[in-house]
């Protein structure tokens, strides 16, 4: 194809991630709900600013053999106004692959899993936040805490590791699983019979949060895991066998890919044990279970990692439940007009959480069992002194669309 | 299970991948050809003797929670992942040698569901068997002792040191440990880093390399053993990283326009590694290797050949073996390559008597396969690539032409026959 003139970056070779995200009907997606009706105009001025800091959100992906590469889109990637996120990859959007969609106070941004991570799409989502609300409010930072600068070189925000720029590093031997080691699953946590997914979420106060995990050797993740064993065992009661994570860890700073946008993770495992959780030595088990994240997290073994995925897909055996600590929506004087936050994915297995301004809010998507758990996670933070509060659901992942829809 | 009627665990159904065995239309088996007409009496009675020395080869096979139709359903199957396959005694049938000239399908009735089966026909004689009970290495084993105690009763020869092993009364676990899964994590180990094909290096494989609806095409090229020995020696390779690395020259001159990598799965016997010599149970790896585009044109054979060794070689420790098999089972074992797999089975050598076995043949359900074989002064190359088979083989004769070694067509590319449940005159 002759389209020099609109090449933008090459990404690295496809991948499984692409695979999927052209059959995924729901992509990974933050929305917020502002308080106040959204403004079209503004949304659109603020979502072209965006683009110009990110400019690869104007760009379609194309496949030249194994490859793939960014090329500037045709058309337009317009904010969409709709009540279903715009689908990434659409003809609505000429085909670019980082949607952005809003609807009376809600605003989304979806996109390819393939393009950005989480933390990411966060930047992303960040920027535009800030752009939005500043021109609404007319309150502006000085100096102002998310990025906001234009005319950029794609490679100083965008980086795949996927290239595989490893540089100098030790191999080194992967964690593995004992023999045959069955983990506890609760078979409510899957979709419903329309495949649809499910999603709900609590909120409560960060200060609060942070004390409890200290107390106990925790960092925020650990506690998730730990929260997420004890509403495990209360709503399994018969259930003795050991739990299962796969945590993402975002590993930029590993790959000198900070403040890039790019899919920048890497996963680890780390059980909880029964009898640990019955015996209710929190400050060990977490210890425990931070030990063993540890294990996976050193410069060599996330390379390691890296390096064997290209020569065979590394795909767990057990069943797992995955954890993400997202990180914080932060944008400055302009945070207290966000007045709730939701990320989205396909996922039935998947606990995040994400802190905006002084407050984390805790969302589940467990399938038919996310009501269930989502109350229990809201009593397990009251009994530890957290007033945790109901925000969203448990309501149905909402399937990205191809037409808008009002 | 009943401890008391269990001969042999063969693992977990699905280790034990006896899906393949049950539907295959071609079990592994090996042919040897003797100089003279098979004598059936005294078949049979080296096929007995050989079941007391290795007496798990006369047994039934036993799924643990009932038949093999209770695993038809997939959520039955699912629900019993890791139930065990085992091997119990017979409690009726025979398993004697049947006169048959295509082989008899091993478990079926003919042979009184033994997973393995004896058939002969004028002078050749057929040792057939589930994958699932032996390897490639183990039925060499059972195949030389068998045509050893045959050509002893034959000739009247015995040797003063067989080179088999014809002891009765061992216990199973003697003769019959396979790497199973149970067995490799009961073994002591250091973690090793798992070896990587560099990025992007998936291989590729000739868009010919099919099945012409479903045959199995094979065709078998015989090369001196001096000759290619002595080859392999004066370039530092070994036999199968040599032939790596022919296939690979073959490859790029039959794809002129292609440019990918060029993958190679070798088979890798972990008996020694192991310490488990004288099984006859599964006890394969694979070691991956590959070669440019590159390299093919620019390098040397010697070097070529060399660097796929060493990689071989790195991957055929016994810590790599463990640290391979426990990776994959905490990963999913999906390779992101296309590879060819290269398998040297070693030699048939029954002794004194070797001379009165003229040929050598083996058959399997193979597509990306070159088996070698060495029988007396012969190395027998078994191709395996479908549609390809043909121009490999010719590729091959004529690479084997330019280094100085003298290969000839034994059979040319022709269709396996696939086993029969009945005697075929």
């Amino acid at each position: 194809m002759d389209n020099t003139e609109n090449y933008y970056i090459a990404y690295g070779p496809r991948n499984l991630l692409w695979l999927m995200d052209h059959y995924n009907d729901i992509h990974i997606r933050f929305s917020a709900e502002l308080d106040a009706e959204i403004d079209g105009e503004l949304m659109q001025k603020a979502w072209e600013k965006t683009i110009n800091v990110y400019p690869c959100i104007g760009c379609v992906i194309e496949m030249e053999g194994k490859e793939l590469f960014f090329y500037k889109a045709d058309g337009e990637n317009k904010a969409i106004k709709s009540k279903a996120p715009i689908n990434p990859g659409s003809d609505l959007v000429s085909n670019c692959v980082i949607t952005a969609t809003y609807y009376g106070n809600r605003v989304s941004v979806s996109a390819y899993h393939t393009m950005v991570d989480g933390g990411g799409l966060n930047e992303i989502f960040k920027t535009l936040l800030y752009f939005y609300i500043s021109s609404y409010t007319g309150v502006y930072d000085e100096p102002v805490t998310v990025q906001t600068k234009e005319g950029r070189a794609p490679e100083g925000y965008y980086k795949t590791v996927s290239k595989g720029e490893l540089g100098e590093f030790t191999p080194v031997p992967l964690h593995t699983m004992p023999y045959l080691k069955e983990y506890a699953e609760d078979p409510d946590m899957a979709a419903d019979e329309n495949d649809s997914k499910y999603f709900a979420s609590i909120k409560f106060p960060a200060d609060a949060f942070i004390v409890e995990c200290k107390k106990i050797g925790a960092n925020p993740t650990a506690m998730l895991a730990l929260l997420t064993s004890k509403a495990f065992y209360a709503l399994n009661p018969k259930e003795q066998k050991d739990l299962l994570f796969e945590i993402t860890t975002s590993v930029r700073k590993i790959f000198g890919a900070e403040g890039c946008i790019s899919n920048c993770t890497s996963d680890v495992i780390a059980e909880m044990c029964y009898k640990d959780i019955v015996n209710d030595d929190e400050a060990e088990l977490v210890k425990k279970f931070r030990a063993e994240m540890d294990s996976q997290r050193s410069d060599d073994y996330v390379k390691t990692k890296r390096q064997l995925s290209s020569t065979y897909e590394l795909n767990y055996v057990s069943k797992k439940i995955t954890l993400t600590y997202i990180g914080e929506i932060d944008i400055g004087g302009n945070t207290k007009h966000i007045s709730s936050f939701e990320m989205a994915t396909n996922a039935t297995q998947l606990v995040m959480l994400m802190q905006i301004g002084d407050e984390f809010v805790l969302m589940l998507e467990f399938g038919k069992a996310t009501g269930r758990y989502i109350n229990k996670f809201a009593e397990l933070l009251t009994q530890m002194g957290i007033e945790a509060k109901k925000v969203s659901g448990p309501h149905k992942v909402i399937v990205d669309s191809d037409k808008q829809i009002l | 299970m009943d401890n008391d009627i269990v001969i042999a665990d063969l693992g977990l159904i699905t280790e034990t991948t006896l899906g393949q065995d049950l539907f295959n239309p071609v079990h592994i088996n090996y042919t040897a050809v003797l100089d003279h007409e098979i004598d059936e009496k005294l078949l049979k009675r080296a096929w007995d003797r050989v079941k007391k020395v290795y007496p798990v080869l006369d047994t039934v096979l036993k799924l643990e929670s009932g038949s093999v139709e209770f695993y038809m359903d997939p959520e039955v199957r699912a629900a019993h992942a890791n139930d065990h396959a085992y091997l119990i005694a017979a409690e009726n049938g025979n398993n004697v040698p049947i006169k048959s000239k295509v082989p008899i399908e091993p478990g079926c009735e003919l042979v009184g569901k033994r997973l393995i089966s004896v058939s002969y026909y004028d002078n050749s004689v057929t040792l057939s068997a589930y994958h699932a009970l032996l390897d490639g290495g183990g039925l060499n084993i059972v195949f030389t002792s068998m045509l050893y105690v045959y050509l002893a009763l034959y000739t009247g020869h015995e040797d003063k040191e067989p080179v088999v092993d014809l002891t009765e009364g061992r216990t199973v676990r003697d003769y019959y440990q396979g790497a199973t899964l149970e067995y490799v994590f009961s073994q002591g180990y250091t973690p090793v880093p798992l070896y990587t094909l560099p990025l992007g290096c998936i291989g590729f494989r000739d868009s010919d390399m099919v099945r012409d609806h479903d045959s199995i095409a094979a065709g078998t090229l015989n090369i001196p053993v001096k000759n290619f020995i002595n080859f392999c020696k004066d370039n530092g390779a070994s036999p199968s990283s040599m032939m790596c690395a022919l296939l690979a020259k073959a490859a790029y001159s039959l794809n002129p326009d292609v440019r990918d990598d060029i993958v190679f799965d070798v088979t890798v016997s972990v008996r020694k590694i192991l310490g488990l010599d004288n099984t006859i149970a599964n006890s394969v790896g694979l070691a991956v290797a590959y070669t440019t585009y590159e390299d093919i044109m620019n390098k040397s054979l010697s070097e070529i050949s060399q660097k796929i060794r060493s990689d071989v070689d790195l991957q055929r420790t016994r810590d790599y073996y463990l640290s391979f098999r426990r990776v994959f089972c905490t990963y999913k074992h999906s390779p992101m390559y296309k590879s060819r797999t290269v398998t040297y089975i070693g030699k048939l050598d029954v002794g004194d008597n070797n001379h009165h076995i003229i040929d050598f043949d083996l058959g399997t359900n193979s597509l990306y396969n070159l088996f070698m074989m060495q029988l007396n002064d012969k190395f027998i190359l078994s191709l395996y690539h479908g549609k390809a088979t043909e121009k490999y083989m010719n590729e091959l004769v004529k690479l084997f032409d330019e280094f100085g070694i003298k290969a000839e067509v034994k059979t040319p590319v022709h269709n396996i026959p696939t086993d029969s449940k009945t005697p075929v005159l």
